[in-house]
């Protein structure tokens, strides 16, 4: 039973997320493509008497995940239709999970006044709110890691297995899971440990024999972003000794905190800026120090540190330069938590508190308009011209390869108001007779030919002045 | 026989049906609903 200070401070604290989170959401730059590639997927999820439950999707993506988190993002597409707004506030319900647990690990290991001071950081924190203000699946790593972890230390083992397991059906980073649980039950709970992992092993077992069986899909993002033998590590490929490649990737792991142009991979930018303020970076070191000095004497400080330092190196430093961001995620709430813990050795916490949190909506904003200018932006554009100038219904082709993403981003923008047709560039081109075309990297030969077809047509490369880069839009009639 | 056991064998026994049914790519809603059995009755031995 949840004691009633905890649930009126939950309470507001879940409003102050949910606002900071909604104010974010709805800046049109502010975007990735791989919310659509994801929303997509679980837009066209089989039917569920259909579905391969113990499967890998999407089968046509550069990697494969466990249908769980597109099985409960999809009932937010039937309530609230295929829109980007949707895909955003699919993920709320994890935010407000880590939020909640995030406020009970801290009481636990702490009190509730820090636990309070935690949710309030958390909530506004920078490098979180530019991730959760996307529809992206990291936050659901983010929430079964914590949740287990939380379940585990509060000595509910069987819920700590169902989380440990479920970190494993979502995006790589929560694998780490089970060995921090494991690295902490050894010292503190050993007989809860076997619990913890029976259930872990309970849950997982089937998706074991499908990896085992037909895909591996547990060892394939590993093998693909691990920066000493994966198969997009530069390093790796240039033979570069692993000791040399540690050594850099540890040295600009710590310059990225705050350091501009050293993080950020795969499109996940954070504006290009370090991940931190300055403030808060400085909080977050004193609290580190202070974490490291009291880790003799508090279980409570061993416990962060094990939780941080762990995923921190093998989520962060081991991966595919330069540092990423998105994969550090799932210990975004940790970072909060040593920062909380600073500030309540300061004197004047509430003014202190308030300068952390309008330092970090400060350099979420400052992340999100750089990003604008270093993101592609094209996809967005043409969705917008689309709503603007085509009436609702009529059919789009795309002429790129099957799994190109435009269509997938296009479906959420246009509220799946337009028939779209993604191909490959040959079929497409043959089958069209009129409509919206775009193309990607479209020949000369095939422009001219497009244009013999339809001399009154329109092409455009560019709409307000801004490049569409590697996408043509094609109306065989003028605009 | 130890009730506890009873329902660990059955926790095992679904779990085996599952397994089978991965195995051989014959998943269906049958074999999560064994699942989610197999999940339930574990919390009444663990």
């Amino acid at each position: 039973m949840i004691h009633r200070k905890d649930r009126f401070a939950l309470i507001i604290l879940i409003l102050f997320q949910l606002g900071i989170l909604w104010y974010f959401v709805r800046i049109p730059t502010h975007y990735h493509q791989d919310e659509f590639i994801t929303a997509f997927t679980s837009w066209t999820l089989p039917p569920i008497t259909k579905l391969d439950w113990f499967a890998a999707y999407p089968p046509v993506w550069v990697s494969q995940f466990p249908v769980l988190f597109h099985i409960l993002q999809k009932p937010f597409f039937w309530i609230f239709g295929p829109t980007v707004t949707a895909v955003r506030i699919s993920v709320w319900p994890y935010a407000i999970g880590i939020l909640v647990y995030l406020y009970f690990l801290t009481k636990i290991l702490y009190s509730r006044k820090l636990a309070i001071i935690v949710g309030i950081i958390y909530s506004a924190f920078a490098p979180h709110v530019y991730l959760s203000s996307m529809g992206l699946h990291f936050i659901s790593s983010t929430f079964f890691y914590i949740a287990a972890l939380t379940h585990f230390v509060a000595g509910q083992n069987v819920a700590a297995g169902i989380f440990s397991g479920a970190a494993y059906l979502t995006y790589t980073s929560s694998y780490i899971t089970y060995p921090v649980i494991a690295l902490i039950g050894i010292f503190t709970n050993r007989r809860g440990l076997v619990t913890t992992t029976l259930v872990a092993l309970l849950i997982l077992s089937p998706f074991l024999v499908y990896a085992a069986t037909v895909n591996n899909f547990f060892t394939q993002r590993v093998s693909q972003v691990n920066a000493l033998w994966g198969t997009w590590s530069d390093p790796a490929k240039q033979q570069i000794a692993p000791l040399a490649i540690i050594q850099k990737q540890t040295i600009d792991a710590f310059r990225s905190l705050v350091i501009p142009g050293v993080g950020g991979l795969g499109g996940y930018n954070f504006g290009k800026l370090g991940l931190l303020d300055t403030i808060t970076a400085v909080l977050l070191a004193i609290g580190f120090i202070m974490l490291l000095g009291g880790a003799v004497k508090k279980s409570g400080n061993r416990i962060v540190l094990i939780a941080l330092l762990v995923p921190f190196t093998t989520g962060f430093i081991l991966t595919t330069h330069p540092p990423p961001f998105h994969r550090l995620s799932i210990i975004y709430p940790f970072l909060a938590l040593i920062v909380g813990l600073t500030i309540t050795r300061f004197r004047f916490v509430v003014v202190l508190s308030g300068i952390v949190i309008v330092a970090n909506l400060l350099h979420t904003n400052y992340m999100i308009k750089a990003d604008a200018n270093i993101y592609p932006q094209n996809s967005r554009l043409i969705a917008e011209y689309i709503t603007q100038n085509i009436p609702p219904g009529q059919p789009i082709q795309i002429a790129a390869y099957p799994s190109f993403y435009l269509g997938q981003e296009l479906l959420f923008r246009t509220n799946n108001h337009y028939p779209i047709t993604t191909g490959e560039t040959g079929n497409i081109l043959d089958g069209y007779r009129g409509g919206t075309l775009l193309l990607l990297n479209p020949t000369k030969e095939n422009l001219d030919k497009l244009r013999a077809m339809y001399p009154n047509s329109s092409t455009l490369r560019s709409i307000d002045g801004v490049s569409l880069g590697d996408i043509t839009l094609f109306r065989p009639v003028k605009k | 026989m130890n009730r506890s056991l009873v329902i660990w064998l059955a926790v095992l026994v679904l779990q085996a049906i599952v397994a089978i049914h991965v195995y051989t790519r014959q998943v269906s809603i049958v074999s999560l609903v064994f699942w989610l059995l197999s999940i339930i009755l574990a919390r009444f031995v663990l």
